[in-house]
């Protein structure tokens, strides 16, 4: 069994309680316009190219056995083009003395997993911490985590999942038992949005929510703020009526960053510009949800 | 009241001495007995029949230093008497003359009596401190002045002569004080004046000795921004809360400090090392980080540096000029520290040739030189051991680590091919240097073969310095961290871990450069580390941003608590915007007042060389790069 990740980040402070090591599996079921880590989206193997650390040395171009390369950023489209000659064989990566060219996603071994999250063990059992499974959409890879996520209960590690909950209902059943914190993303909640703006399916979504809740799970509920897609009062309001019927234990909101510019452009994409959301609205919002008897967290970054 | 002649250390002294440095008096003996008390026990042991000539001579010096410390005291009450009779018809109401006439009543007891009252103690320390510094000392350490000071506060509180808000002021005036003369008593670099207050602490039974002036004091300092004097705190399995939360917050006012030093690590490492229990307990340190017996000691912490990388560069040139080679890694490694026991010897050879200057001021307040009746610049003093300190390691660790790889397990280049692009300071080769410093384990990983061989390297500088005894019979240590990754890289020839000629090199026990080390990785491999003998400083050195501590306190907090459960020795946290770093490099003149942490002190950035500045900026940057790369929301 091995799993497909971007990236394991330890000393992890805002996914869940204490400190926690958060593993980005890659892959996706949705489509949001503000995502903020892109290369988890596709489950396949990804080139990237970070161009502010090319020292131009042509290694890249030196190696590549068929030659395809002239400039490395050709990697991103060439690698992706069927018809082109590259067959994928690393060596323009390998070859690479600064790390500006790479890959994006690697299959890692539960035993290999298991090492690296083990490492912060003590960090974990004197602070609440644990592990955050995140992504990507963990759910797609609920076969796999199984087995992870038993070798982490018998080792008393704390488990959660960041999930958008968007997938089918028998990925959740099969992991729900094992875990301790479901952290969900709640974004759109008009179905016909949902379906145009994130493709996705809300019916999923709802039916694995009220699976969590029928379980009595912890739950945090996220909320990122993104005008015009989640930050308008029609799906504010939605929202209100939405969580006022579960028992959560806290609810994130945020606004996105242009923290992730650079990801994108490395895998030759262009990051969509949000619209700037006030102080004066955040607040508002705020006050709404308190209201209603909801403990927020406003986990602005800048 | 503190006043310093900054002339008198133009006076020409003898050349051949070194003038002790880095050093922490007796102030608790001083303030409970005062000179009087001092003097008593000179004379007592004048009667003593069994002396010999130098001995007696010995003790007839320290009363004349006695007696002039008083004419000096006498001409300063002759000079505040003058300036109260110049305003006699306002006495009393004019708040200057009431001032005098409190300084004139101080002056009258101390320092011959002991200390009262808080106001007494503090100006106690505060006139002998000036005299410590005006005998051509430099690095003077203040040492665990809460506990030393507290007993006067307590009795002021129940007297009702004091209440904590008064305290505070009588501690801000005493900081102020000890700030002037701030370009005078810096060493290196501007900043680098070695005034350390070490606070709180473990006590021998386990409880935590903090008490109202911790708190005071890190609040006092918050408080005025000041660089300096800063704070050294001891922290133990019993820290409370409130000190660890005031902590945190002098950090987020951008001090740099308080450096956190482990009492669970270090005072086993000096009770082991030989130290007396009682007064391991009591340790404070030396200017920066080394722990320290505080009016016990002369002990020399700050000698010299080992650099880790000078016998790995002799070892590649004499296989290059051999045109011998080395077949396996084990054996390089091997050879490697046949040459770095070779340098060692070296190096303890040159300091052991040092002769202090004799001091009598420092022997009346140290340990033992009356007893002994011994000059402490002849090994009077309780402990008389000498300090190495260290630069390089994490290059070396990395160079290392890529010859293993590259020459024997990839076999892409040999050992003759490594000096020769040494030598040429990777100009052919560029491309290698990337690589060498991007790929592979590195310094500061929890991966056992990293963590192994920084052990063995560590263990073999140990071995090396168990031969060797300094001229008053006393053993070596050594440390992790020093003030020199930037002078000693200065002229250093490139290294193979991907540094270039002149480069600093990596900064204490830290990333050599940025891999994606977070901050548990590096103190798991901190924690790892070996610091048996080598506790002589092992700072763990991080760069965080204010947000991010801001938001996120009580994880740092519990951060911090885990990490010296686990055993990380010392730790300080630069506190920065890499953003805010640049702009006041550019413009100094609207950032007047920032504050970073250098090597164990904090300065104002602004008057920092810019080599300096540089590697801050980078640093800076490298951590907020890895601390928003990844991120779910």
């Amino acid at each position: 069994m091995s799993l497909k990740i971007t990236n394991i980040q330890r000393f992890s402070l805002h996914d869940g309680p204490g400190i926690r090591t958060t593993v980005f599996l890659k892959g996706c079921s949705i489509r949001c316009p503000w995502c903020c880590n892109p290369e988890n989206i596709s489950d396949l193997p990804q080139f990237y190219f970070n161009s502010e650390d090319c020292i131009h040395c042509r290694e890249c171009s030196e190696v590549c056995p068929v030659e395809i390369l002239k400039e490395p950023r050709d990697v991103l489209t060439l690698a992706a083009d069927e018809l082109a000659y590259c067959f994928k064989c690393r060596k323009c990566v390998e070859g690479c003395p600064t790390g500006a060219l790479g890959i994006y996603g690697e299959k890692i071994s539960e035993e290999d997993l298991m090492s690296t999250l083990e490492m912060d063990r003590e960090y974990y059992i004197q602070t609440g911490g644990g592990v955050t499974f995140s992504g990507g959409e963990p759910l797609l890879q609920a076969d796999e985590l199984l087995n992870i996520f038993k070798t982490l209960r018998e080792k008393d590690i704390h488990i959660a999942v960041e999930t958008s909950l968007f997938a089918p209902v028998s990925c959740l059943d099969l992991i729900i038992d094992s875990v301790d914190l479901f952290i969900i993303d709640v974004k759109i909640l008009d179905a016909e949005l949902a379906d145009s703006v994130l493709h996705a399916n809300l019916e999923e979504f709802k039916t694995n929510f009220q699976m969590i809740s029928r379980k009595n799970k912890d739950m945090i509920i996220r909320f990122p703020m993104i005008k015009p897609f989640t930050f308008n009062r029609k799906n504010i309001d939605s929202l209100m009526d939405f969580i006022g019927d579960y028992n959560i234990k806290y609810i994130e909101i945020f606004t996105t960053h242009q923290l992730a510019a650079k990801k994108y452009d490395s895998l030759g994409w262009e990051m969509k510009k949000q619209e700037c959301i006030k102080e004066e609205e955040i607040k508002e919002l705020i006050d709404e949800l308190e209201d209603i008897s909801v403990e927020v967290k406003s986990l602005n970054f800048n | 009241m503190y006043s310093i002649d900054t002339k008198i250390r133009t006076i020409p002294r003898d050349y051949h001495y070194t003038p002790i440095g880095n050093l922490t008096v007796h102030y608790a003996k001083l303030l409970n007995e005062g000179l009087m008390g001092i003097e008593e026990e000179i004379i007592e042991k004048l009667n003593d029949k069994n002396l010999d000539n130098s001995e007696t001579s010995f003790l007839n010096c320290l009363l004349n230093t006695l007696e002039s410390i008083t004419v000096l005291k006498d001409r300063q009450l002759h000079h505040l008497r003058q300036l109260q009779e110049k305003n006699p018809e306002n006495k009393g109401k004019d708040p200057e003359n009431k001032n005098i006439r409190r300084l004139i009543e101080i002056f009258s007891h101390i320092p011959l009596h002991p200390a009262r009252t808080l106001e007494e103690a503090l100006q106690t320390v505060l006139f002998i401190n000036s005299l410590i510094w005006m005998d051509g000392h430099s690095l003077v350490g203040l040492g665990r002045l809460d506990n030393v000071l507290y007993p006067f506060l307590e009795k002021d509180l129940s007297t009702g002569l004091l209440g904590l808000d008064e305290a505070k002021d009588l501690i801000i005036g005493f900081l102020r004080s000890l700030n002037k003369y701030y370009e005078y008593k810096s060493n290196a670099l501007l900043g680098d004046t070695g005034q350390v207050i070490v606070l709180g602490g473990k006590n021998p039974d386990g409880t935590d000795s903090t008490n109202p002036l911790t708190l005071i004091f890190m609040e006092a300092l918050k408080d005025l921004r000041l660089p300096d004097p800063k704070i050294v705190l001891r922290v133990h399995d019993n820290t409370p809360e409130e000190v660890w939360d005031m902590a945190l917050r002098c950090l987020e006012a951008g001090l740099g400090y308080p450096l956190f030093t482990n009492d669970e690590v270090i005072i086993n490492s000096l009770i082991n090392f030989g130290y007396r229990e009682e007064d391991s307990f009591d340790y404070a340190t030396s200017a920066c980080w080394e722990p320290f017996i505080p009016g016990k000691s002369l002990d020399q912490n700050n000698l010299t540096d080992i650099n880790f990388l000078t016998p790995l560069m002799r070892l590649l040139k004499s296989v290059h000029e051999e045109k011998g080679n080395i077949s396996e890694f084990k054996r390089f490694l091997g050879s490697y520290k046949i040459y770095l026991a070779e340098y060692i010897e070296e190096v303890v050879e040159s300091v052991d040739k040092v002769d202090f200057e004799p001091a009598p001021l420092l022997s009346l307040l140290v340990d033992d030189c009356i007893v002994e009746c011994k000059d402490i610049s002849q090994g009077g003093a309780r402990y008389n051991y000498y300090g190495l300190l260290s630069v390089g390691m994490g290059n070396t660790i990395n160079a290392l680590l890529n010859i293993k790889r590259m020459v024997y397990d990839e076999e892409r280049i040999d050992l003759k091919g490594v000096y020769k692009v040494l030598e040429g300071n990777f100009e052919s080769d560029e491309k290698l240097r990337y690589e060498l410093s991007n790929k592979g384990f590195k310094y500061g990983m929890d991966e056992d073969l990293v963590m192994d061989l920084t052990n063995e390297l560590i263990n073999s500088v140990q071995l090396s310095l168990d031969n060797f005894r300094n001229k008053f019979g006393f053993k070596y240590k050594f440390g992790l961290s020093s003030p020199g990754f930037i002078t000693n890289s200065l002229y250093f020839p490139a290294s193979f871990d991907g540094r270039s000629h002149g480069e600093p090199f990596g900064v204490h026990i830290s990333p050599v450069d940025n891999y994606n080390i977070s901050y548990t990785t590096i103190s798991n491999f901190a924690s790892a580390l070996n610091y048996d003998k080598a506790f002589n400083g092992g700072v763990v050195d991080i760069i965080a941003e204010k947000s991010f501590i801001k938001s996120i306190k009580d994880k740092f907090i519990d951060y911090l608590k885990v990490s010296f459960k686990e055993g990380v020795m010392q730790l300080q946290i630069n506190v920065l915007n890499p953003e805010i770093l640049i702009k006041a490099k550019e413009d100094p003149d609207s950032f007047p007042n920032l504050i970073v942490r250098v090597w164990g002190f904090s300065a104002y950035f602004k008057d920092l060389p810019e080599k300096y500045q540089d590697l801050i900026i980078k640093r800076a940057l490298q951590y907020e790069s890895q601390n928003h790369q990844y991120t779910t929301i």
